[in-house]
């Protein structure tokens, strides 16, 4: 493991135990939610790395298209098995809140389905890549899926606002009664960094796995 | 930009014309599309619950269902015809050759609502009252979305092992918002006296379809040659 990913390893563990003591030992209970509201800290950081992540596969997916550079499909391939791990995360941490607030542990509401659609989006992304065995091929399909994936993306978040959701809205910036007070807002953004410290040590770990496994299969193909 | 759609013309015109000669598409879709309405007659008896309850499900499931299959055939037919071969071997503009497809698939699937219809009109004793300029509107904005999206990727469907078992795999969750507004649209419709929220609902379409024709003119080359 080289010196950069050291850092990064040593700051996202840093990161998480730090989250761990705001919410176990430091920050209050919320009033109206008791306890269980602190999911809140792991579960927004989730959801944005994910987002971060898909945002990735389409820009190296794009850059693919541009320089044919294997790299980039390689990267952009490591961001979407992360994004779809952390939007996993997202919806299982909400799961485990809706059951205690809202009583049930899903429910078809706009916002639950379209984050669940969002993991259908790169399920098939993955499921393409495993589909398709010529490597320029795989990265050229694959380029195109992912940007036009991430293009739905956005227009899916534009639904949203057409329909009423029961997901809570925005805690920053979702309207005039919204932002948060001092050491909460700390440790929302302590997670945010958090996790996309973590994020980045993931990526650049799964991208040189990549690399080797293609060394492998290369040096493979060339002595059967 | 005459050549330009001077290509179009020339795919649109190859396309119908083997359909023309073989209809296995045409086929595909109305079949298709009228098993999937008996399927939801017979999971929802529609005597039971009001019109606008089942018609919206159920139509635009049968088109999107069709729609796939018909895809599916189209792109199995240019694989078997070696199609996509000769075009990517001619210099013809790669936009041009998408917009091409796409009015075939068009025309296929417009042909195919234009069996389905009627039927689900006589089935579901719609009136006047429903089938209205704002249905239409729907109809084709839906379609012409739906195609937007589907002709790319039934291509790419096609280049992977997967094969048929890849195009809705691909393409249903790509499709959510517009079967989101084309249900919520067509539910309005079919609900007496409002057209509350009609609005916001085609703006998403015309918002999805621009969307999507730009991203497929664009990404098509990219998907022909590889």
């Amino acid at each position: 493991m080289n010196t950069t990913n050291r850092i990064l390893l040593a700051l996202s563990a840093l990161g998480m135990v730090a989250i761990f003591a705001m919410v176990f030992l430091i920050l209050p209970d919320d009033r109206a939610q008791g306890f269980v509201q602190k999911i809140f800290y792991l579960h927004v950081p989730c959801a944005w790395v994910s987002f971060l992540a898909f945002t990735v596969t389409a820009f190296r997916g794009l850059r693919y298209l541009m320089t044919k550079d294997l790299g980039h499909d390689r990267a952009a391939a490591a961001s979407a098995e992360i994004g779809v791990l952390f939007v996993s995360l997202a919806l299982i941490t909400g799961s485990l809140w809706g059951r205690p607030i809202w009583g049930i542990w899903w429910t078809w509401d706009l916002r639950l389905t379209t984050t669940f659609v969002l993991w259908l989006l790169y399920v098939a992304y993955l499921i393409l890549r495993r589909a398709i065995g010529d490597r320029e091929r795989r990265a050229q399909l694959s380029a195109v899926t992912g940007l036009i994936s991430f293009v739905d993306v956005i227009i899916v978040y534009f639904a949203n606002r057409v329909k009423a959701t029961q997901h809570p809205a925005p805690v920053i910036g979702g309207g005039e009664d919204s932002g948060l007070p001092g050491l909460f807002l700390f440790t929302l953004l302590l997670g945010v960094f958090t996790m996309t410290v973590f994020y980045t040590l993931l990526l650049r770990t799964r991208t040189e796995m990549a690399a080797i496994e293609d060394d492998i299969e290369d040096l493979w193909l060339a002595h059967s | 930009m005459k050549a330009f759609w001077g290509i179009v013309g020339a795919v649109l015109a190859r396309d119908v014309r083997a359909e023309w000669r073989r209809k296995d598409i045409f086929t595909t879709i109305v079949m298709f599309g009228l098993l999937t309405v008996v399927v939801f007659v017979f999971s929802f008896d529609p005597s039971r619950h009001a019109r606008e309850e089942v018609v919206p499900g159920t139509l635009w499931t049968a088109f999107f269902f069709a729609g796939i299959l018909g895809l599916n055939r189209s792109a199995a037919r240019d694989s078997q015809d070696d199609l996509v071969s000769g075009l990517i071997t001619s210099p013809a503009d790669r936009g041009a050759l998408y917009f091409g497809k796409l009015l075939a698939h068009l025309v296929f699937m417009l042909v195919g609502e234009a069996v389905i219809l009627p039927l689900v009109v006589v089935w579901f004793d719609l009136g006047a009252r429903h089938l209205t300029p704002s249905f239409f509107a729907l109809l084709a904005l839906g379609t012409l979305g739906y195609l937007a999206v589907g002709t790319v990727f039934a291509v790419v469907g096609q280049k992977t092992r997967l094969r048929e078992v890849m195009l809705p795999v691909l393409l249903l969750p790509v499709l959510t918002p517009l079967l989101l507004a084309c249900v919520e649209g067509t539910t309005i419709v079919m609900t007496p006296d409002t057209m509350e929220g009609f609005g916001a609902w085609i703006k998403l379409l015309v918002g999805f379809d621009v969307i999507f024709l730009v991203t497929g003119f664009l990404l098509y080359g990219f998907v022909l040659e590889d």
